[in-house]
């Protein structure tokens, strides 16, 4: 069979090969071939909308920026327009009441006795009104002398009140209206105590809410707004719209709507802004007009609406310079923007955080409405995508993760449950193999799902079987062969003993026989005839040694084949007493301690073969056991069995030597130095078995027994 | 049968003393001739009792025992006699026997014997080796 180069079934690549559990090796295959990949995906997919998200988020934000600027940019336009209209809507009033102001001055009207009542002089000299008729409040100032002249200006002015009154009412901005004249008179609704206000010698063209429209400031002779101020008519913090009053070159006078900045601030906050954003109105100076309480916030600054009036106003109080927007530091930048643009977009950082400031100019005044935003808020939709998107992230992760956690759950479970499916029938396997390597060759199997490893364990079985049937076999074949073996061992050591006794008792009668040709080979002329005679009695003897070994030799032959063929030699019945007494003569007459008991009367079947047999025992137990002690022969019968005892007062037979002694050839330990072939128990027992009886030995410190079972012959 | 004559060329001095044991009385008898009749002093032991209690008795140049013997055997007195004398050396036995297997003379050899001699045996081929023996 060809080898295979790439197949290595070497120990060392295979022990190179890490063993993995079968559960790790399922788990593993399981995040090889699924999970890893689905993971890899999975995470791939994310990073694609973790970017597109980004990307998206980015190109929304830009967005958001571009129409969130627009948007306020578009509010502040607007809103502007709205306030620019209102305001046009003051000043066109103003025109209007300027115009009829000239027209009384240029008319002649005489009031009625009541309203002149109502006026009188102070002592300072000021021509004022007294009391209030629901109409407006006069002032003379006591700057000049006020003669008849001055008197009736005064009436011929008294009837603008009611137009004073309609147009106060047609603007809830307007908080009063006046004409004031270059020689300090003032007529203002709605009324107030002037007394209390007025500084008595009032220098009223000193006001910028006069100055400003004159020829110098206002040279288009239309109306124009002032710097926000403190009125000194006690409306607190203010802004006016002032139109001259010109009769030819002369400037009779000027007329003014106030609109307080409170007023002004309420209209800011009635605007829908959007982002939380407030308005705040900037003149054209860049000084703060009015502003929210969220811009006092932001800026820093309390905001100007109400005057504590504990003296007269006898001179311009504008706003102070930190509300100039000019000379702030965080509003410089927007300062600038208000100068160079008539509207834009400026980020600004303030007290409250990040603003972006939209600004637009409001016609007519020329003033700035600024939206002021925080920065974040406009944003706040587009952080808001972000947060979602974040949020669908997270949710996406985690319920990412969560499915994984779930998944590696169910298929780690999965894995250990396949595992178990087929480790377990695996295990039963192995152990299977053990059990019927270990010799347990049938076995049972409980199957497995998995058709391969049932078959496997069912082909395991039948093989188990087969192997135990190969083995029984086997194992009758080893007993046959061992039985085979041992007899053929019996047969060799047996040999080896032959050859031993008989080399031993051949070659003794030879030594003798050697030595005494050797001693007449040699002396044969210095020995006495006596001695001739004695050595030729020596040879006789050892060569009837020698002839005896021949016989017993022959005897177990004999006695092996008649045991073979299981055929007794035909003998003749012989008296049980005759048989003993017969045995025992020799050694009786030799004087041997021998003691034969009592001999109950029976006829044994096989006499001659009981003779032979009893002939040879008494002859041991005489040869090894006489010296110690008489030698006793006792005989009884039992039913059709004649027992017959021969012992001895020796020193016993070990039981391995019991064992043995009746082998062919082998010789106790008490039969060293005693001349013998080891044969006679042997053949002994082999004639005894020959004729249905049995030779047993007994024997222990006392002596050895052996006992001869024979049948009887049956009565004639 | 070789003939030992020219192996007996110098006769060793009276002194020196053999111990016969042997348990077959017509070898015994014809063995102590020999080696007397050769010039040794010689004693006699009829069974592995009687020679230890020669041996304990006298000190002898050499042993000459029959394997078999009644009560123990020539290599079980070898083996006692080593015993008993402690730090006095112990002569040479030479074994004298009817064994002829290869694993008695094996046996003999490696208990310590000088020699292993199968009968029928040559009394000049003894007287021989006996000589080298003592000489050696």
């Amino acid at each position: 069979m060809p080898h295979n180069p790439q197949v290595s079934d070497s120990p060392e690549s295979n022990e190179s090969v890490k063993k993995l559990p079968l559960q790790r090796w399922l788990w593993g295959s399981y995040l090889r071939a699924a999970l890893i990949p689905l993971l890899v995906i999975e995470l791939s997919f994310l990073g694609i909308y973790w970017v597109t998200n980004l990307i998206t988020y980015r190109d929304t934000v830009e967005t958001v920026r571009q129409v969130s600027s627009d948007y306020l940019g578009d509010v502040s336009q607007r809103e502007a327009l709205a306030i620019s209209n209102e305001l046009r809507g003051v000043s066109e009033q103003t025109q209007l009441f300027a115009n009829q102001a000239l027209r009384a001055l240029n008319g002649n009207y005489d009031p009625p006795a009541s309203e002149k009542q109502r006026h009188g002089r102070r002592p300072d000299g000021a021509f004022i009104s007294l009391y209030d008729n629901g109409t407006t409040a006069s002032f003379y100032s006591g700057i000049m002398p006020i003669g008849p002249e001055e008197i009736r200006k005064v009436w011929r002015l008294s009837v603008l009140d009611p137009l004073m009154i309609d147009i106060k009412e047609t603007s809830h901005l307007i908080s009063s209206l006046y004409f004031n004249t270059f020689d300090s008179y003032n007529r203002i609704y709605p009324y107030f105590r002037v007394t209390d206000q007025y500084p008595a010698k009032m220098n009223i063209p000193a006001y910028n809410f006069y100055y400003e429209a004159d020829a110098k400031h206002n040279p288009e002779r239309k109306p124009v707004w002032t710097e926000a101020y403190v009125d000194p008519a006690g409306h607190g913090w203010m802004v006016s719209s002032v139109a001259p009053v010109w009769r030819g070159n002369k400037l009779e006078g000027v007329v003014g709507i106030d609109v307080t900045l409170e007023a002004i601030i309420k209209r800011l906050n009635t605007l829908r802004l959007p982002w939380g954003s407030y308005a705040m109105l900037v003149d054209r100076s860049g000084r703060i007009i009015a502003m929210p309480p969220a811009g006092e916030r932001d800026l820093g600054l309390q905001e100007l609406t109400r005057h504590r009036y504990e003296t007269g106003i006898t001179a311009d109080t504008f706003k102070p310079d930190e509300f100039d927007l000019g000379k702030r530091p965080e509003t410089r930048q927007l300062a600038r923007a208000l100068v160079e643009k008539e509207s834009g977009q400026v980020s600004l950082d303030l007290k409250g955080g990040a603003r972006t400031a939209s600004f637009s100019t409001v016609a007519g005044p020329h003033w700035h409405l600024i939206i002021i935003a925080p920065t974040a808020n406009i944003y706040a939709e587009a952080e808001a995508v972000r947060t979602r998107s974040q949020l669908i992230g997270a949710v996406m992760v985690i319920g990412l993760l969560l499915f994984y956690a779930v998944f590696f759950m169910f298929l780690y479970r999965r894995a250990r449950a396949m595992s178990q499916e087929v480790a377990e029938p695996v295990e039963q396997i192995a152990a299977l193999v053990e059990r019927i390597g270990g010799g347990a060759y049938d076995q049972d199997y409980d199957g497995s799902r998995v058709r391969e490893i049932d078959q496997l364990g069912r082909e395991l079985v039948q093989t188990g079987a087969k192997l135990g049937q190969a083995h029984r076999k086997i194992l009758a074949q080893e007993q046959v062969v061992s039985h085979a073996l041992e007899h053929q061992q019996r047969l060799n050591e047996e040999q080896i003993r032959f050859a031993r006794v008989t080399s031993h008792e051949l070659r003794t009668p030879l030594a003798i026989i050697d030595s005494t040709a050797q001693i007449i080979d040699r002396k044969a002329e210095a020995l006495a005839p006596s001695d001739l005679k004695s050595r030729a009695a020596r040879l006789r003897s050892a060569v009837g040694r020698m002839a005896e070994l021949i016989d017993k030799l022959s005897g177990s032959v004999q006695a092996k084949n008649a045991a073979a063929c299981d055929a007794p030699e035909a003998d003749a019945p012989a008296e049980l007493e005759t048989i003993l007494a017969g045995v025992a003569e020799k050694y009786l007459q030799a004087g041997s301690a021998l003691l034969v008991g009592d001999v109950p009367p029976a006829t044994i079947a096989n006499g001659g073969a009981v003779t032979r047999v009893l002939a040879s025992v008494l002859e041991n137990a005489v040869r090894y056991g006489g010296e110690a002690g008489p030698v006793r022969i006792e005989a009884e019968i039992e039913q059709d069995l004649a027992g017959i005892t021969v012992s001895d007062s020796g020193p016993g037979i070990s039981e391995e030597e019991r064992r043995r002694i009746g082998e062919p050839y082998y010789r106790g330990a008490a039969s060293f130095g005693t001349h013998g072939a080891g044969l006679g128990l042997h053949v002994a027992r082999r004639e005894i078995e020959s004729i249905g009886g049995t030779l047993t030995i007994s024997s222990d410190k006392d002596g050895t027994k052996v006992h001869i079972a024979v049948p009887v012959a049956p009565l004639s | 049968m070789p003939d030992g004559e020219s192996a007996r060329q110098g006769r060793p001095p009276a002194t020196q003393r053999i111990l016969c044991v042997e348990d077959e009385p017509e070898l015994l008898e014809d063995l102590v001739t020999e080696l007397l009749d050769y010039g040794f002093v010689v004693e006699k032991a009829a069974d592995g009792t009687e020679g230890l209690e020669r041996l304990a008795l006298a000190e002898f140049d050499l042993v000459i025992c029959d394997m078999r013997l009644p009560g123990m055997s020539g290599l079980e007195m070898m083996l006692e006699d080593l015993a008993r004398r402690r730090d006095r050396s112990q002569p040479p036995f030479v074994f004298l026997t009817a064994y002829a297997d290869e694993e008695i003379r094996r046996r003999a050899l490696v208990g310590g014997a000088a020699d292993f001699i199968v009968k029928p045996v040559d009394y000049m081929q003894l007287l021989d080796r006996i000589e080298q023996l003592l000489q050696g």
